[in-house]
C-alpha cells in the first residue's frame, strides 16, 4: 500500500522536483539511474569545453561527486540540465586555469583557443561528410563559442537556459550563437560542399 | 537585383531563424519567403545555414562502458557515504539535545541540595551554574550544529 501511494506521489510530481528530492536523500537507486542517463550527455558538453576526451572523462566523475555535495542547492523549480551544466562548466573553467596556468579567478580561460589535440575529437565523432568538414573548425573555435552551439542545437537549452549555464546576457549569447555559426558555415562553403546539400 | 541592404536584411531574418532566438514577424516571413524566391545568395545562404545545424547534431561521441560503470559505482558509493552521513548527524542531534536537557536537570538537583548543605547564597550559585555548566553546553551543542552546516556549505562551493 504504502509503496503504491510512492509510486502514485511520485508520478505527481515533475521531474525536476524528483530529481530535486532524490538529490536531497541522496537516494542511491535514483542517483545510479541519473549519472547513466546524463553520462553521454555530460561528456559531450565537457569534450566542447575542453576539446580533450580524457580530461572530460575526469571531469564527469568529479561533476558528480560536486553534485552530490551540493544537492540541497537545486530546488527542481527549473529543468535539471542548466544545473548540472553550470557546475560541469565551472569545474571545467577551474581545470582549464590550471592547465594554461592562469591565477586569477576568471573564466576568460575559454576564450582561449583550446590546444588542438593531434587527435581531434571531433574528428572522430564526426558521423557525416559535412560533420567532418566542420569539425576541424569546430576544434580551433574558442569554447566559448562551442559550448552555445552545443547548448543551443543539441541540449536545446533555451537562450535564458545558456545564460544561466554561462552566466552571461542572453544577447552575448544570440551573439556567439550567431559568430560560432558564421565559422561553421564558411568552413562548409569553404570547404566547396554548398552544392552536395545532405 | 536585389541590393545589398536586402541581402543583409534577409541573412538577419534567417540567422534569427536559424538561431530560433525570436519568432520573426509575419510581415518578415511573407518578406523573407519573397526575397529568398528571387535570390541565388541568400537561398544558399539558408541553406548552408541549415545545413550547418545539421553537421552540429551529427557528432558522435563513443562511450567507454567500462569508464562509465567506474563512474557510476563511484558515485553511488560516494551518496551512499553521505547519505549514512547525513542520517547518522540527523539522530545525533536530537539525542545531543536531550541528553544536554536531563544533564543539566541532574546536575541542577545536585548542586541544588549541595548549595543548601552548606548555605551558598542562591543567586550566586543559580549564576555559576548557568555561566559555567549551561550556556557552554549549550554553546557546544550549537557549535556543532553549524560547523557540520559550514561543513556542507564549503563542500558545496
Amino acid at each position: 500500500m504504502v509503496a503504491v501511494l510512492m509510486a502514485f506521489s511520485r508520478t505527481a510530481e515533475s521531474e525536476p522536483q524528483a530529481i530535486a528530492r532524490a538529490l536531497r536523500r541522496r537516494d542511491p537507486e535514483f542517483i545510479d539511474h541519473l549519472v547513466g542517463q546524463y553520462h553521454y550527455r555530460l561528456l559531450r558538453y565537457l569534450v566542447y569545453l575542453t576539446s580533450k576526451r580524457e580530461q572530460a572523462e575526469d571531469l564527469v566523475q568529479e561533476t558528480w561527486m560536486r553534485v552530490l555535495q551540493r544537492a540541497g542547492q537545486y530546488n527542481g523549480r527549473s529543468r535539471f540540465e542548466p544545473w548540472l551544466f553550470s557546475i560541469a562548466r565551472n569545474l571545467a573553467i577551474d581545470h582549464l586555469r590550471r592547465w594554461h596556468n592562469l591565477a586569477e579567478d576568471t573564466e576568460a580561460v575559454l576564450e582561449i583557443i583550446a590546444a588542438p589535440d593531434v587527435h581531434s575529437p571531433f574528428a572522430a565523432a564526426a558521423r557525416t561528410e559535412d560533420a567532418t568538414r566542420i569539425s576541424g573548425a569546430l576544434n580551433g573555435l574558442e569554447p566559448i563559442y562551442r559550448e552555445v552551439l552545443l547548448l543551443r542545437f543539441q541540449e536545446d537549452l533555451s537562450l535564458d537556459e545558456i545564460a544561466q549555464v554561462t552566466r552571461a546576457p542572453v544577447p552575448t549569447i544570440s551573439s556567439r550563437i550567431q559568430r560560432g555559426l558564421a565559422r561553421m558555415r564558411s568552413q562548409l562553403t569553404e570547404a566547396g560542399g554548398s552544392s552536395n546539400a545532405g | 537585383m536585389p541590393a545589398d541592404h536586402e541581402h543583409r536584411r534577409a541573412q538577419t531574418l534567417l540567422d534569427q531563424i536559424t538561431t530560433r532566438d525570436e519568432g520573426v514577424s509575419s510581415g518578415d516571413e511573407r518578406w523573407l519567403a519573397g526575397h529568398l524566391a528571387g535570390c541565388t545568395v541568400c537561398s544558399e545562404y539558408a541553406e548552408v545555414s541549415r545545413r550547418t545545424v545539421r553537421a552540429l547534431d551529427s557528432f558522435a561521441f563513443d562511450l567507454d562502458p567500462e569508464a562509465a560503470l567506474r563512474v557510476q559505482m563511484a558515485v553511488r558509493g560516494r551518496a551512499v557515504e553521505l547519505g549514512s552521513g547525513g542520517r547518522v548527524f540527523a539522530v545525533a542531534v536530537p539525542v545531543a539535545a536531550v541528553l544536554t536537557l536531563l544533564g543539566s536537570i541532574a546536575a541542577w538537583v545536585i548542586i541544588a541540595w549541595m548549595a543548601g548543605q552548606w548555605k551558598w547564597p542562591s543567586p550566586a550559585w543559580q549564576i555559576a551554574f548557568t555561566v559555567l555548566w549551561l550556556l557552554p553546553s549549550i554553546l557546544l551543542d550549537a557549535v556543532i550544529v553549524f560547523r557540520k552546516n559550514w561543513m556542507d556549505e564549503e563542500e558545496g562551493s
